[in-house]
């Protein structure tokens, strides 16, 4: 039985008002759709939020859902538009960018250089990510976090498989260049 | 050199073979074109390996108390719904009790009312007029529109209201 099936599986459990079920559900897809929220947001509070009302709608329309589609590609669509509706919402800026990283290097600091080099990297990806729209953030995310198919993005964010081809790529160009921006102002601060 | 679009695809790996042949052919032979490669290649391989963030330890819980809460307010909802019929069956079954109880009574009984002569009678007669009915009738009308606007529309809209939003 494959992933979708074992939602699918789920689905009809809940519909019969098995609370388990709903309980597995969540808890199989709780860290996709928290950090597919987080990414847009950059706020836990608002992405755990934004995370717990897509379960509740999940849940208040499981009868529309038909099962054409796959399970995660519906329920991420619904995290999207509500993690997007949230950030137009509320404009959440990124965090500062020296605060954390001081932070990281006090909290790991007996880590070796590798994984302290490694890690700082991930942190400086996240926070130009977090730079980035909400719309390519979801691009990059979807397509590298769950390895979803080019017409399963396509299908969350509603446009064709061409374009989310495109969107990904262009995505990944901004993101290598905020890097770089990134980079440059560090550098210019050493100095 | 290939353009940033072939060397996303060429680690995809859905480059075509002629652009994977290209890409190794710059590989071997330009430096350039390798540091650029390895770039991004770095920043590909960063956004594979981006950590899966967790949600707090009362994630689950939390949903499964908001739905338990859920189903208290649709109990509550399908009895606020049924408000208004419940008061139009109460009128509609008085309104026919009355019909009934005044077919009833018109064909049982004669009655004759002597209006004794008293002046009083007189002083209140002035006011039953047909206009003063009229505006009885009206007054009487908007005073049972308030009330059923207050007590029923009222508490079924905003109930509603806040539902929807």
């Amino acid at each position: 039985m494959n992933d979708n099936q074992k939602d699918i599986t789920l689905l009809n459990r809940i519909r019969t008002g098995d609370k388990l079920a709903y309980k597995e559900l969540i808890n199989r897809h709780k860290d996709y759709a928290f950090t597919v929220a987080y990414r847009i947001l950059n706020s836990r509070e608002d992405a755990e939020e934004i995370a717990q009302d897509a379960f509740m709608q999940v849940f208040g329309a499981l009868n529309s859902f038909n099962g054409e589609a796959k399970f995660t590609t519906w329920f991420y669509r619904i995290v999207f538009n509500a993690a997007l509706m949230q950030k137009r919402k509320k404009r959440i800026f990124a965090a500062d960018i020296e605060t954390s990283s001081e932070a990281f290097l006090v909290s790991h600091s007996s880590d070796s250089t590798e994984s302290l080099r490694k890690h700082e990297r991930q942190k400086a990806i996240q926070q130009a990510l977090q730079n980035l729209s909400a719309d390519d953030t979801m691009m990059l995310t979807l397509f590298y976090l769950k390895e979803q198919s080019l017409e399963e993005i396509a299908e969350i964010t509603q446009i064709s498989a061409e374009t989310a081809k495109v969107k990904i790529h262009r995505a990944r160009k901004r993101l290598a260049e905020e890097m770089k921006r990134k980079l440059k102002e560090e550098v210019r601060s050493l100095l | 050199m290939l353009t940033d679009e072939q060397i996303f695809d060429v680690l995809d790996g859905i480059a075509t073979t002629e652009m994977q042949q290209q890409h190794k052919h710059l590989l071997a032979n330009s430096t350039e074109y390798k540091t650029y490669f390895q770039e991004i290649q770095a920043l590909h391989l960063d956004l594979e390996n981006l950590p899966i963030e967790q949600p707090s330890a009362q994630f689950t819980e939390n949903i499964l108390a908001q739905i338990q809460f859920e189903h208290h307010v649709v109990k509550k909802k399908s009895w606020s719904s049924q408000l208004t019929y419940i008061f139009f069956g109460v009128m509609a079954s008085v309104l026919l009790a009355m019909i009934v109880f005044a077919f009833v009574y018109i064909f049982s009984t004669n009655t004759t009312i002597d209006a004794p002569a008293n002046h009083w009678f007189a002083t209140t007669n002035i006011f039953l007029t047909d206009t003063f009915v009229k505006i009885a009738i009206i007054a009487n009308l908007i005073a049972l529109l308030v009330i059923f606007d207050k007590k029923v529309l009222n508490p079924y809209f905003s109930h509603r209201k806040i539902r929807l939003s």
